[in-house]
């Protein structure tokens, strides 16, 4: 019996075995390689994050720690107060840098960039958060409200510096109208220096004509002037019987102040007396007060060291602080 | 004369002797601490009289001395007691610097005095809490409640739970707490405290009929005390409450009586917002019905008239 076999087929169920094994030994290693880039083999753990609104969040969303990538957003959903929970993964290697104080913020990288959640590093005093503990949330303001706020700010002025360019403006403003004025001004000037010239010429003519009027004004003043001297005369011979009036007064008036000094004196010397006596003994006096006091304190301490009054008296408070109310 | 009246008749002297001789033996002199010491407890004692009695810069002098005493014995506790009040008065001056500088200089005492950590904390918080920084303040009221063993544990549990009230956090759980604390402790000024601040939370929730409730017993505890601002403020949550649930004319009633509450206890600036709330109230019931008062009542018309 003659068995024929093509050469090419010969060993064809080891050479598509070796064929498969290589394919599926490259298949593995591409996935082994995807799993790695992606960190699907790192050892991961969750924290818990709750705000007010998921504005802004959405899953996948990159966790980063200065600036490195450490975890992604797991999930989002709302919860019974109506808040929103959001569970991070995080790698655990990062773990150490994560702690109680650690504060997350929705950041966006660059101005137009993605959003990402940003962990600040936890110092190290403070304990690191564990699986499902909850880290802290540090609200941000989003681009709008920045926005916002800046055009509220800067409106204002706006509107200021319309009103000051509207009041330059006005043609019925101050500043137009100064400007006209001092305009007329220069042209007016021009005609009051002719007319200053003109009048200047006039004056000289004038001046000889006046001072012949001006010596006739002078003997009409003299013959004014005599009138009022003797007004004046008069009003001093008045002065004049005022003074003896009080000429005759003084004396009785000087003898009562002589008198009142005399006895202020009097009770000066008096009160010098006295202080000279008293103020000696103050110091005395003084002495003997402390004294007193000083034994009055032995004697109440000495009391208060008796046995049945001393459980009566509460010994003294080192720790007395003055009362802080928690809402005062 | 027989025996028996000899006995009676010797009784009264032997027995005045007896006593003498018993008061000798038991006699001890005062000792135990160095007179620089008692003298500084004794300015400590007259400080936190005249601040009771409203003088703060004659308590300030008070402390200062103390501080001095304790200082020149290297007495660290008393320091610290002295610093705290020291910064407790200079807030309640309105001096925030100074009471922070105080407690700058209290904190290294503490390594000695542990004792003293919950104090200082709560008084730390509160002067965080007065200089708006709210974070750092709740950690220090943390700090101090974790720190307080026995005693005034409920005002460190109230503290911590205003300032999560301040701070828009969850703060329910800690007024509950502060007032079963408070209630365990005897303390009827933090239990009116913290149903106040119950009372808010439970307005803020829509709870209207709750929170009177709460601001009625914290009324009740706080005219017990006579305490005149924690009244007027009761009061002032009173008149909020009647406010939001429509009822204008008894809120204007409630505002005009925390505004005299405040006035005669010469708390103007607190007079003048009772005012203001007051005239609000009246301009949003004018508005509502600009003929008449808008249901506000009379207040609203002796306002107007410049009462």
């Amino acid at each position: 019996m003659h068995n024929e076999e093509d050469p090419r087929f010969r060993q064809l169920k080891r050479k598509i075995a070796a064929f498969a094994a290589v394919a599926i030994a490259a298949i593995a290693a591409v996935l082994l390689l995807i799993g790695t880039e992606s960190d699907l083999f790192t050892k991961k753990y969750d924290l818990v994050l709750t705000v007010d609104k998921g504005t802004g969040f959405s899953r996948g969303m990159p966790v980063k720690l200065s600036g490195f990538r450490i975890g992604r957003v797991k999930s989002i959903s709302l919860n019974e107060a109506a808040t929103v929970d959001i569970v991070l993964q995080i790698d655990r290697k990062y773990r150490k840098w994560i702690r109680k104080d650690s504060k997350a913020k929705l950041v966006k990288e660059g101005l137009v960039g993605d959003s990402i959640v940003e962990v600040s590093v936890g110092t190290p005093r403070a304990e690191e958060l564990r699986d499902q503990e909850r880290l802290s949330y540090q609200k941000t303001k989003a681009l709008d409200e920045i926005a916002d706020e800046i055009s509220e700010k800067v409106k204002p002025v706006l509107s200021e510096v319309g009103a000051i360019i509207g009041y330059l403006n006005d043609p019925r403003g101050d500043i137009k109208q100064s400007l006209r004025n001092f305009n007329i001004l220069s042209k007016n000037l021009e005609l009051t220096r002719k007319r200053a010239d003109l009048l200047l010429a006039r004056t000289g003519e004038q001046v000889g004509s006046v001072s012949g009027q001006l010596s006739g004004a002078v003997g009409e003043t003299s013959a004014q002037l005599s009138g009022v001297l003797k007004e004046t005369s008069a009003t001093l011979r008045v002065a004049d019987s005022s003074l003896v009036q009080l000429k005759e007064r003084l004396p009785a008036l000087l003898d009562s102040a002589d008198r009142s000094l005399r006895n202020v004196e009097a009770i000066s010397r008096d009160l010098k007396q006295a202080e000279e006596q008293s103020l000696p003994k103050l110091p005395g006096l003084v002495q003997q007060s402390e004294e007193a006091l000083r034994s009055t304190n032995e004697v109440v301490r000495a009391v208060g060291g008796i046995w049945p009054i001393k459980g009566r008296i509460p010994a003294p408070g080192e720790n007395k602080f003055v009362p802080g109310d928690s809402h005062e | 004369m027989s025996s028996a009246a000899a006995a009676r008749r010797l009784l009264p002297p032997l027995l005045f002797l007896l006593s003498l001789g018993v008061a000798g033996c038991a006699s001890r002199p005062v000792g135990g601490m160095p007179p620089a010491r008692l003298q500084a407890i004794a300015h400590n004692d007259r400080g936190v009289a005249r601040q009771a009695e409203g003088d703060a810069d004659l308590a300030l002098d008070e402390f200062r001395q103390a501080l001095r005493l304790h200082g020149s014995i290297e007495n660290t506790g008393g320091m610290a007691v002295s610093l705290v009040n020291i910064a407790r008065t200079q807030r309640l001056k309105g001096d925030l610097r100074a009471a922070r500088e105080a407690l700058v200089r209290a904190e290294p005492l503490l390594a000695e005095n542990p004792g003293l950590a919950p104090e200082l904390e709560f008084e730390k918080a509160k002067i965080l809490l007065a200089q708006g920084e709210l974070a750092a303040a709740r950690d220090c009221a943390a700090r101090a409640e974790a720190a307080e063993g026995e005693g005034r544990g409920a005002a460190r549990a109230n503290l911590l739970a205003l300032i999560l009230f301040r701070m828009g956090a969850p703060a329910r759980a800690q007024a509950e707490k502060a007032l079963q604390r408070s209630r365990a402790e005897g303390a009827a000024a933090e239990e009116a405290n913290a149903l106040r601040l119950l009372g808010e939370l439970e307005r803020g929730e829509g709870n209207l009929a709750g929170s009177t409730q709460r601001l009625l017993r914290a009324l009740q505890l706080d005219k017990e005390l006579g305490l005149g601002r924690k009244i007027a403020l009761d009061l002032r949550g009173l008149g909020a409450n009647l406010a939001q649930g429509g009822e204008p004319a008894a809120a204007a009633r409630l505002y005009r009586r925390a505004q005299e509450v405040s006035l005669n206890g010469g708390d103007a600036a607190s007079a003048a917002q009772d005012l203001r709330r007051l005239a609000e109230l009246c301009r949003q019931a004018g508005a509502a019905d600009p003929r008449g008062t808008g249901g506000a009542g009379e207040e609203c018309r002796q306002f107007r008239g410049g009462r």
